[in-house]
């Protein structure tokens, strides 16, 4: 990994970062920040800009307005450079199809200058990926697998993936979160986007949320659960009642019988001790819920 | 220019140059032949016509009544709509393949995130485009040379006039390879390239043959690439039709130029 830009603490800085066409702004104004060494999480609704903002980053697409720095760079004036360094994969990878595998990986790494036979050769393995097949002949799963590793051989110190799990099953999803996880253990950085929010939860350290071209949302995903609703369920013991108000953060309260169900915001300890004031003899807590959250960010203003 | 990118996109297009390159040696041994087997005196009957002598005098460049010698003859060749077919194809097919079928594919977005710039890409898959044009072009010279050699002819055939004319068909291909380039590397769509180019090439084969017909034509002929290419004149004189060659060469660099600042100032869609 270089060592050029280890002191910048964000990777990806963007400013007011603005992409029109004609009247209609597909990023607007937008404000985002990546740390180094983050699995960052970038979430919104199709055709919230998420992909637009990619490209730009990538230097695919120019700034109407605004500006885009990836690792202290322009991402326009300077792509080749920010190219050189950062790993892509776009939302919809697309190959020579003429090309095997092999021969495609041969020609990126041709292209990045070489040095990266080794890793291409430890990827295939760990993504069980045939490179001596024309590139035709790929299902879409592999075609992503290998969009994956030409994203991956070259060890960048970005990767910048486009809903990377894209047709990938459940077994080469993990493989593939190992190793972004690796990645960051290496001091490196990942920013991708995805509609999978359980993914997202389980991966990253930070979320950001774009909808309608504006940042919405900028978080740890503990922050997030922190303000994520939990389904509550609880059984009062024999002649408790519901004396005193209760806590704030519980809503949608419903009794049916001794049973009652709610939700819940907040830190879970004032309601712990409100049930053990009313006197509780069953409780379920259920684990917070992002989706929720998503959906309502998702669907505010929409 | 990037050698990485040069080798494969030669070797994109190798089989198709090697097949079009045969093709048009094999077309220009039947022609020879088939020029060969028409006697002399039925070709001046047919030149008595004046549309047909006025026709061919548009594709030469001179009179077709001065032409009628092996070498003159030989020169009809590389004014032959078939070689015009061949090679306008062929260039259409290259030049908007390494550019506008890229995005058009989709797989421009992984070309263009590798660590080369735009204008490393442009050029490197120009160098291809006019590279590739060589042995398209000296194919129809060779096919002479051995086609003179089959029919019995060689003696009388000038092979280094000849060559003055493929080095003119050269610059006309340059000329049009700058201008399908440029229009490749602004569009997203090759269908929309292909069709501007297309547009382009038949206004000049157009307005070349109203020009033999038609005063008003004639009076704006300068402005298709076609005016440029006569064959005749270098084949009886032997004299460089260095203005011929300069305008050729000289608008096809200004389009490349104007095509690869387009192509570099451009945003890449998704398609």
């Amino acid at each position: 990994m270089s060592d050029v830009n280890q002191g910048l603490m964000y990777v990806v800085e963007t400013e007011k970062l603005t992409k029109r066409y004609g009247a209609h702004r597909a990023v607007n104004e937008l404000a985002l920040r990546v740390e180094r060494g983050l699995i960052f999480g970038f979430l919104g609704p199709n055709g919230a800009g998420k992909t637009t903002a990619l490209r730009i980053l990538m230097g695919l697409l120019r700034p109407t307005g605004g500006a885009a720095r990836v690792l202290g760079l322009d991402s326009w004036r300077d792509s080749t450079a920010v190219c050189a360094r950062v790993g892509y994969l776009p939302g919809d990878v697309r190959f020579p199809q003429h090309l095997t595998g092999a021969k495609f990986l041969d020609f990126c790494n041709a292209m990045r200058g070489g040095g990266a036979t080794a890793e291409i050769q430890r990827l295939r393995e760990r993504f069980d990926l045939n490179l001596n097949r024309r590139i035709r002949d790929y299902s879409r799963g592999m075609k992503q697998k290998l969009g994956l590793i030409q994203a991956l051989m070259h060890r960048p110190e970005l990767l910048i993936l486009d809903e990377p799990t894209t047709a990938l099953d459940p077994l080469v999803q993990l493989t593939l979160y190992d190793e972004l996880r690796a990645v960051v253990a290496d001091g490196r950085t990942v920013l991708f986007s995805s509609h999978t929010l359980n993914e997202v939860e389980t991966l990253c350290n930070h979320v950001a949320i774009i909808r309608a071209g504006r940042l919405i949302e900028d978080s740890t995903i503990e922050a997030l659960q922190a303000r994520a609703l939990r389904r509550v369920e609880f059984r009062l013991k024999a002649g408790a009642s519901m004396n005193g108000r209760p806590p704030e953060g519980l809503g949608g309260l419903a009794m049916h019988g001794g049973s009652g169900s709610a939700t819940w915001q907040g830190e879970i300890g004032p309601l712990l001790e409100w049930f053990v004031r009313i006197g509780v003899s069953d409780v379920t807590i259920g684990a917070p819920d992002l989706e929720d959250l998503f959906t309502t960010y998702y669907r505010e203003g929409a | 220019m990037s050698a990485a990118l040069f080798k494969r996109t030669f070797r994109n297009y190798l089989l198709l140059n090697a097949g079009a390159s045969a093709l048009l040696f094999a077309f220009v041994i039947l022609f020879m032949f088939a020029s060969n087997s028409i006697p002399l005196e039925e070709s001046r009957q047919w030149l008595k016509l004046e549309w047909v002598r006025r026709l061919i005098n548009a594709m030469i460049g001179g009179d077709v009544a001065d032409a009628l010698t092996p070498t003159g003859v030989s020169s009809f060749v590389f004014t032959h709509p078939f070689t015009w077919v061949l090679i306008v194809s062929y260039l259409l097919t290259t030049s908007t393949g390494v550019l506008s079928a890229e995005m058009d594919r989709g797989t421009m977005d992984l070309l263009a995130t590798l660590p080369i710039s735009r204008k490393r890409l442009y050029v490197s898959v120009s160098a291809v485009v006019l590279v590739m044009g060589l042995p398209i072009v000296w194919s129809a010279w060779l096919g002479v040379f051995v086609g003179a050699r089959l029919v019995g002819v060689a003696e009388h055939a000038n092979m280094s006039r000849l060559a003055m004319v493929v080095v003119n068909l050269y610059a006309a291909y340059v000329c049009m390879a700058g201008f399908a380039l440029a229009v490749s590397g602004s569009s997203e769509r090759r269908g929309v390239a292909l069709v501007w180019c297309f547009l382009i090439f038949f206004y000049s084969f157009i307005l070349n043959l109203l020009a033999a017909f038609w005063p008003a034509a004639q009076e704006i002929s300068f402005t298709g690439f076609l005016y440029y290419y006569a064959p005749l004149p270098m084949v009886l004189n032997g004299e460089w039709p260095t203005k011929n060659l300069l305008v050729l060469v000289g608008v096809g660099m200004l389009t490349w130029g104007v095509g690869a600042l387009r192509f570099c100032r451009r945003d890449i869609h998704v398609t």
